[in-house]
């Protein structure tokens, strides 16, 4: 009985000991870890700049760049120029630049899907200077560009784009990619300028911020955003904006005798934050007048914004998506080349005033 | 023919829903939804239906087949075969249970190996786990019961997550609905079929379970409650991910927790995958005992010793499969014969039994 | 176990009574007076240092004296003996027994060296050189009685029968130890108690062979149902309404002379995460300090592991804000951080053992001075990082909140290999060491009963006074793991409450 049990805690033992060296340690303050990674298309090599936060030399974040031909030979290039192994594992941030992306981005999409040890990253394209995007962000904390952009996203009007969504516009068919952009301001300060709109892996061309925030009523959950127009109401003229809260969206497909119609119908409530002089809201027929002028801009520069989409012959809400569910036998090509360039688009909002404002 | 078990070694009938739920859900649910998509894609979840009402009138025939006199399989093949041949048949079923087991063991190996520790060696991994599995089933099936218990309950806190993907839920991916033949639902059905094996041990297990008659009630229950489990799942995959992007993403479960996040730890997938640990060891652990069983019935082999003997092979078996091509082949191998088992062979045995009875019941009377 | 059969030691088998004095008087504490009564010569026995000298001076001397030099009554030995004002008189001519009794404190009275004229009295000292009350301070409560056994087995059984006043409290008493003769006293309610386990405790101590009994742990290890196991496999205790609240729920008492400790069983894990406070407080604010307990234990269990295993192997697990004050604290250490665990834990380990040795009032300095002060400096002498400090005291803090020294020993014993595991394989250790532990715990037993009832053979009905305390009318009936032949303990008054708003 005794000498059984000790037999048994010997091979324990001795398993436990053979076992020791068997994973690698990846020490956190041992290991470089990396937060951004920016990729660029330079002497016909991707170029891959990648700031190290430095926690251990008390926050002193370096920018290093690495050429290869391909993403995985990146790996070992960078490796060459840190003292200590290379972790992707805290990558927030992957910046794209605007000449890789003209290029072809199916490749570096591939590398991310395939890796285990990436989590939830943010992707961007950089419009002008990838590395100097990111020798700005030197001087900032180490997550200030993924907290800008996540800014952006939840307050600001850009819609919710992440690894999730990248992986469903890329691998499915009837809708096409989009990123938000990075620009720098004459004053030298990082901020979201816009959204990149990609056809298949390619870049294909941008919309403003302002188009940013439509394109999120119409396709995202969240409808955080503030949003501005020319008002022009009983002879008055001004700038007006105000804030949307929440709401609703639904596309429909309406078949009039040839002619195919996208009805896309909008429920916004809004928050009015100011509101000028010679807007008197307990007068009917003023707020009537607010709130149609407020419906008809919406809807008519929504138009506009899908009319430009099919000019460009891009698809970020995914219409390809709703005739692939209607019709039988649908492919991506017939429909992009046949069906899509000659739909109609009809907006049509609905506003809701949640709040308009405590003081008088 | 049959053996009575001593009341100390049995377990009280409702552990039966456990074991039998258990025994199901193991690394099948982390990667099946790409592989029942491929032919009915978002009418799958109809598939596992159809595959889950078949379990129950399976489950149906092998209470049938089990009674007082012949309550586990060895007995039954005694019955119906004789012994010799009987004893033949009990070991090819054996062996198609070490082969259930090394599908399990040898996957969960490659999740880890692919998901957490991408260096660790498949002899190691097979050392660790050859050792923890020894321990737990050399101590006797009512420790492989309870242990079946806590791996159902404490990994159903993980059901929780269920919040997260279902903030991205977009429902226009199910249609359209019912847009399938039936031939691709059945051969979705059929690529299901490795969700729900694993009830087939009970043939096995039968006699150590107290109060025999409440035994089927039980078996229903944990087998529906896997199909319930099952569902929810897919239809939660399914309105998350697109069915074009399911085809490209082998571990669609992993990826769906790879975006839970807490305040306090980032990473959610390894606590996940660890987790999961407890959910695989319980049919790790009863198909090794049924194997051990079934050789201490028919050849009389010290339970201690084949364990080992067992987990030897195991051990060996799983460091010859180094890619993961062969661990497809093996788990689709694996899934062929339990579906012969289950639909062909289990109803077979029971026909041969049903003649045998008339027989003997013609000559007395 | 002791295979050898060990019949005391050699040389102590005397046959006669004169080899039975004359191996006394070679110690000399061994008194013999001798006085005349009734012409014979009588001669008093004993060991001074083990009798009561008040009794001896003041009850049985002056009763000899009366009787000495008195020349004209007659020798009458049976009204001698008959009237002698004290308790216990034996007459008895066994060697063997007066040569233990003698061992015990009696007084050998005989008559002219006459064997069948000899008696016994008991005029033993049980009390000398031990402490009257024990306010268990090891067991601290803050409310209720703070009344706890001592080390002679009279006053614990006293204080037991004050307790339950029942008839059906039986006390029955073996002698184990063949050096120390020591008096085992086993506690049971007949009639309530399943006599299964009653047979199982009196077979298995009946079975023991040991020289010196020093404490009942001495017997619980012997008589243990798996002595491979860290986990306690008997409930130990000294206070008064712990050990009474056991033998009252159904389980068996086990009481030895010399030792302030009862252990009783078949006790359950649980068992060992209950304190007597959580009954005195109210049920809500017991069973939260139930759950902080438990808790507390979990995380002093597994918190050192976790630090180790996400910061060896898992560091994508780490939250982007907590990266910065984690790595710029581990930067100038120049350990991996299994070796900072190991050396904080040792510390941790080495100033409980020397808190635990040192004179109380050095102990308690030492012990605040000790933590703050090495702490501090380990940390500024880059050898720890401080985000550890805070984890590893925190733990050893957590691990003080288990009731029962034996458990918190074992909770304490139990982090190291759930540390080196996790070193070894990261989070995939910190599991199998899981499922190892929930495996052996489900081996154990305890007096024949599963030791991890209602968890592991899940009894649903079990699980009322497990993680959360509950009201008094809720826990009347005994659990159903024990077995006892009657459930009910008591019948609660349901009242009807009268909610106003019906009433208006």
């Amino acid at each position: 009985m005794r000498s059984n049990t000790s037999v048994k805690m010997f091979c324990v033992l001795l398993s436990l000991l053979l076992l020791s060296g068997c994973i690698p340690r990846s020490i956190v303050d041992e290991v470089s870890l990396m937060h951004n990674v920016g990729f660029d298309r330079e002497k016909g090599m991707i170029k891959a700049s990648v700031i190290f936060p430095n926690y251990t030399e008390i926050n002193k974040p370096t920018l290093i760049t690495a050429y290869a031909k391909n993403t995985s030979s990146l790996k070992g290039k960078l490796a060459a120029k840190i003292q200590s192994h290379l972790e992707m594992g805290q990558v927030r941030v992957m910046l794209l630049s605007e000449k890789l992306s003209k290029s072809g981005i199916s490749q570096l999409l591939d590398s991310v899907c395939k890796d285990p040890k990436i989590g939830v990253i943010r992707i961007a394209v950089s419009r002008g200077s990838l590395d100097k995007i990111l020798e700005t962000s030197l001087k900032e904390s180490p997550v200030y560009l993924k907290n800008l952009i996540d800014n952006s996203i939840e307050n600001g009007g850009i819609p919710n784009i992440d690894l999730h969504t990248m992986f469903d516009q890329h691998y499915g068919s009837g809708i096409d990619m989009y990123f938000p952009t990075l620009n720098l301001d004459p004053k030298g300060k990082i901020f979201v300028d816009g959204i990149a709109i990609f056809k298949k892996d390619k870049f294909q061309y941008m919309i403003s911020d302002k188009e940013a925030l439509l394109l999120k009523f119409m396709s995202d959950r969240n409808k955080n955003g503030k949003y501005e127009f020319n008002l022009n109401m009983n002879g008055h003229k001004t700038n007006f904006g105000f804030e949307t809260l929440y709401g609703n969206h639904n596309k429909h497909i309406i078949r009039n005798k040839n002619i195919e119609k996208v009805k896309l119908n909008l429920v916004l409530n809004i928050r009015i934050e100011e509101l000028p002089e010679w807007i008197d809201l307990q007068n009917k027929s003023d707020f009537n007048s607010l709130r149609n002028n407020i419906q008809y801009s919406i809807s008519r520069e929504a138009e506009q914004l899908l009319e430009s989409f099919q000019k460009n012959k891009v698809d970020p809400l995914g219409i390809g998506r709703i005739y692939r569910i209607k019709q039988k036998g649908w492919t991506e090509n017939n429909f992009y080349q046949n069906i899509y360039p000659k739909l109609n688009f009809e907006v049509q909002t609905k506003i809701i005033f949640r709040q308009v404002g405590v003081g008088k | 023919m049959g053996v009575k078990v001593k009341e100390q070694f049995q377990v009280s009938t409702f552990f039966t829903f456990f074991l039998i739920h258990a025994s199901q859900t193991s690394v099948g649910l982390l990667n099946y939804q790409s592989i029942i998509s491929k032919n009915a894609q978002q009418d799958a979840w109809i598939s596992l239906i159809m595959t889950g009402v078949s379990i129950h009138i399976v489950l149906f025939i092998i209470f049938k087949l089990l009674d007082e006199k012949n309550n586990d399989l060895v007995a039954v093949h005694h019955f119906c075969f004789g012994k010799i041949l009987g004893n033949i048949l009990s070991l090819l079923v054996l062996i198609y249970f070490l082969s259930s087991n090394l599908t399990i063991f040898r996957t969960y190996i490659e999740i880890i190996q692919e998901w957490v520790y991408p260096t660790i060696k498949t002899w190691q991994l097979s050392i660790i786990f050859g050792l923890t599995i020894y321990y737990i089933v050399s101590s006797g099936f009512r420790n492989i019961a309870g242990f079946s218990f806590w791996g159902v309950i404490i990994p159903s806190f993980l059901f929780g997550l269920i919040y997260f993907p279902m903030k991205h839920m977009d429902f226009t991916y199910l249609l359209p609905a019912f847009s399938h033949s039936i031939k691709d639902l059945l051969q979705s059905a059929k690529a299901s079929i490795m969700l729900f094996l694993g009830f087939e041990w009970i043939l096995m297990y039968f006699p150590f379970l107290k109060g025999s008659s409440k035994v089927p009630k039980w078996a229903h229950i944990g087998t529906f409650y896997s199909l319930f489990i099952y569902l929810i799942i897919t239809f939660v995959s399914f309105l998350y991910f697109n069915q074009e992007v399911l085809q490209h993403i082998p571990w669609a479960t992993l990826m769906m927790v790879k975006i839970v996040q807490f305040s306090f730890v980032e990473r959610f997938e390894y606590i996940f995958i660890f987790i999961w640990l407890l959910v695989i060891l319980p049919p790790l652990c009863i198909s090794l005992w049924s194997c051990s069983r079934i050789a201490k019935r028919t050849f009389s082999i010290q339970p201690k010793v084949s364990i080992g003997i067992f987990l030897f092979l195991i051990g060996v078996t799983s460091v010859s499969l180094k890619e993961f091509e062969n661990i497809d082949k093996l788990a689709n191998f694996n899934g062929n014969v339990g579906f012969y088992f289950i639909y062909i062979y289990i109803p077979l045995l029971l026909v041969i039994k049903l003649i045998k009875n008339g027989f003997i019941k013609s000559k007395i009377g | 176990m002791f295979k050898k059969n060990n019949n005391q030691n050699p040389r102590v088998n005397h046959q006669t009574l004169t080899e039975v004095i004359t191996s006394a008087k070679k110690s000399n504490d061994f008194t013999e007076i001798k006085k005349i009564v009734f012409g014979s010569s009588l001669s008093i026995s004993y060991f001074n240092t083990l009798i009561d000298h008040n009794t001896m001076q003041k009850i049985l001397l002056p009763y000899i004296d009366k009787y000495e030099n008195n020349l004209e009554k007659k020798l009458d030995k049976d009204k001698f003996y008959r009237n002698l004002p004290l308790e216990e008189v034996v007459k008895t001519s066994d060697v063997k027994e007066i040569e233990d009794k003698i061992h015990n404190g009696y007084a050998l009275l005989k008559f002219e060296d006459k064997i069948e004229d000899c008696i016994l009295l008991n005029i033993s000292n049980q009390l000398i050189g031990l402490r009257q009350f024990n306010e268990s301070e090891n067991e601290f409560s803050v409310t209720g009685p703070k009344l706890g056994f001592v080390e002679n087995l009279d006053t614990n059984i006293s204080l037991l029968r004050r307790k339950i006043k029942s008839p059906l409290l039986i006390t029955e008493e073996i002698v184990i130890g063949t050096m120390s003769k020591t008096r085992v006293m086993i506690v049971y309610l007949d009639g309530i108690t399943n006599k299964k386990h009653i047979e199982t405790v009196k077979k298995r101590l009946k079975g023991i062979d040991f020289d010196i009994v020093w404490d009942t742990t001495v017997l619980e290890q012997i008589i243990s149902d798996n002595s491979n196991t860290p986990f306690p496999i008997y409930l130990s205790s000294e206070r008064l309404d712990r050990i009474t609240y056991t033998i009252s729920s159904g389980q068996v008492a086990i009481f030895c002379d010399g030792s302030p400790y009862a252990i009783s069983g078949p006790s359950t894990i649980l068992d060992f995460f209950i304190s007597s406070e959580d009954y005195y407080y109210n049920w809500i604010i017991g069973s939260l300090f139930r759950l902080i307990r438990i808790l507390g234990i979990f995380f002093s269990i597994f918190s050192s592991s976790f630090y180790v295993a996400v910061v060896t192997f898992h560091y994508e697990m780490i939250p982007i804000d907590l990266l910065g004050p984690l790595i710029s604290s581990r930067a100038n250490v120049p350990f991996p951080p299994l070796l900072e665990v190991i050396f904080l834990e040792v510390t941790i380990e080495l100033l409980r053992e020397a808190g635990a040795r040192l004179p109380t009032k050095i102990g308690q300095t030492l012990g605040i001075v000790g933590g703050i002060v090495i702490g501090q400096a380990a940390v500024a002498a880059s050898l720890t990082s401080n985000v550890l400090l805070i984890i590893i005291a925190l733990s050893a803090l957590a691990s003080f909140t288990t009731p029962t020294i034996t458990m918190s020993n074992t909770i304490r014993l139990l982090r190291f290999p759930f540390i080196i595991l996790s070193a070894i394989l990261g989070g995939l250790g910190i599991i199998l060491g899981i499922t190892i532990m929930l495996s052996h715990l489900f081996r154990l037993k305890s007096f024949g009963t599963p030791y991890m009832v209602p968890l592991h053979p899940f009894r649903v009905n079990s699980f009322k006074d497990s993680f959360i305390r509950p009201p008094y009318s809720m826990i009347n009936e005994r659990a159903e793991y024990l077995k006892t032949d009657k459930n009910l303990r008591y019948k609660p008054k349901k009242n009807k409450k009268k909610s106003d708003i019906n009433e208006e």
